[in-house]
């Protein structure tokens, strides 16, 4: 689903990413753990194709994405770490547009507001203008808009920052449930407890190299933690 | 979180192929960011205000006779509803637009935008249809009568 065939990218020399070699497949969900500057949002910039690699190539679904720009970013949904929305529109409104701009403009009022209820955002709160949203509720517009895009592959760039721990369990719960009907994930998370909970595989990067990968079914919170510190150390 | 339609999607995401990636026509697409193009402009405060402002000067100019009141600043065009809609309803228009892009790279929504998969081609048909809905045909016409008029 998602690929990345020695993947590199360089900002005047110094390598951000080096040589990422990646293979997500349906229903996995992988965890980028790492320091501030591993490369994390480096990876997920380049899928989106948001920046040129320097050498190598980034694929979904087979489709180069510096080549198929459109064509790919219609298979992805992406949540930033800052949900950015129209503040003059509603939270439903944002829902609304976004979606029929991704294609999907069937939607009924009651299924746009199912999916606020699948994320946890009150109904009321649906109404109201985005200008008075807090981080979070904002955070819980843009999975809505991820979730309504239906797509198959997921790029998330800390998608719980700012969601308080109920949302983001309920969060977690709910990347169960989209891996088991084949979505792939793409997460980039400082969260090792929530890496463990809802990730199948973890990898950690450290100065734009991918360290090493593991099975989170193998390893319990505290093996994580340890190994995660002994990667970081210099 | 999944109880009453929380779980539809899911269900309605059985009987989808996972290939189909439907795209409406760039029609539908340049109408819908039109309309919400629209909404944005008529919630926004500041197009209030400016609509408000020509909407007085309108009202002040139709009282207005330009042959008994002219002064020497009558060379700077007169206060008539047609130029009033001649002048200042295009220089709305510039004012609501000129952020059209800037705007939402500023907000962050273009990024947002280009996300999703469209081309750049069709967000700019749209804003400019969006623009353009502020300029119907009527005015014209209104600006010819009225001017006649008065």
């Amino acid at each position: 689903m998602l690929e990345a065939i020695n993947l590199t990218k360089a900002y005047n020399g110094t390598k951000a990413l080096d040589a990422l070699n990646l293979k997500i497949e349906p229903s996995e969900v992988f965890c980028l753990l790492g320091a501030n500057g591993a490369g994390k949002t480096t990876t997920i910039s380049l899928f989106l194709n948001f920046i040129e690699p320097t050498s190598g190539t980034a694929k979904i679904k087979g489709l180069d994405v510096t080549t198929q720009p459109l064509e790919t970013k219609r298979h992805i949904a992406y949540i930033p770490e800052q949900v950015m929305l129209y503040k003059n529109l509603t939270g439903l409104e944002n829902l609304e547009y976004f979606s029929a701009l991704a294609g999907h403009d069937q939607y009924s009022r009651a299924e746009l507001l199912g999916f606020f209820d699948q994320v946890g955002l009150q109904r009321e709160a649906a109404e109201k203008r985005v200008g008075t949203y807090s981080k979070g509720m904002r955070q819980k517009v843009g999975i809505a808009i991820a979730l309504a895009k239906q797509a198959e592959a997921l790029l998330l760039d800390e998608p719980t920052s700012g969601l308080d721990p109920k949302a983001s369990n309920e969060f977690s719960e709910l990347l169960k449930k989209l891996s088991s009907k084949g979505v792939a994930v793409l997460m980039a998370t400082h969260d090792l407890f929530r890496a463990k909970e809802s990730g199948t595989r973890v990898g950690m990067m450290r100065h734009g190299k991918l360290m090493t990968t593991l099975k989170t079914e193998e390893i319990g919170h505290a093996d994580l933690e340890r190994i995660y510190l002994e990667h970081m150390h210099d | 979180m999944t109880k009453v339609i929380g779980g539809w999607w899911l269900v309605a995401g059985t009987n989808q192929s996972p290939t189909t990636v439907h795209q409406p026509p760039t029609t539908t697409m340049i109408t819908r960011l039109a309309r919400k193009k629209f909404t944005e402009m008529i919630r926004d405060g500041r197009s209030r205000w400016v609509a408000a402002i020509i909407l007085t000067l309108l009202t002040v100019s139709l009282q207005f006779r330009p042959v008994e009141d002219a002064t020497p600043f009558v060379r700077f065009g007169e206060l008539t509803a047609a130029t009033m809609l001649q002048v200042l309803w295009p220089l709305l228009i510039i004012l609501l637009g000129y952020n059209a892009f800037a705007g939402e790279r500023e907000g962050g929504t273009l990024r947002q935008l280009l996300r999703l998969g469209i081309s750049k081609t069709q967000l700019t048909l749209g804003k400019a249809q969006g623009a353009s809905n502020l300029v119907p045909q009527a005015p014209r016409h209104v600006v010819a009568t009225v001017g006649h008029t008065f």
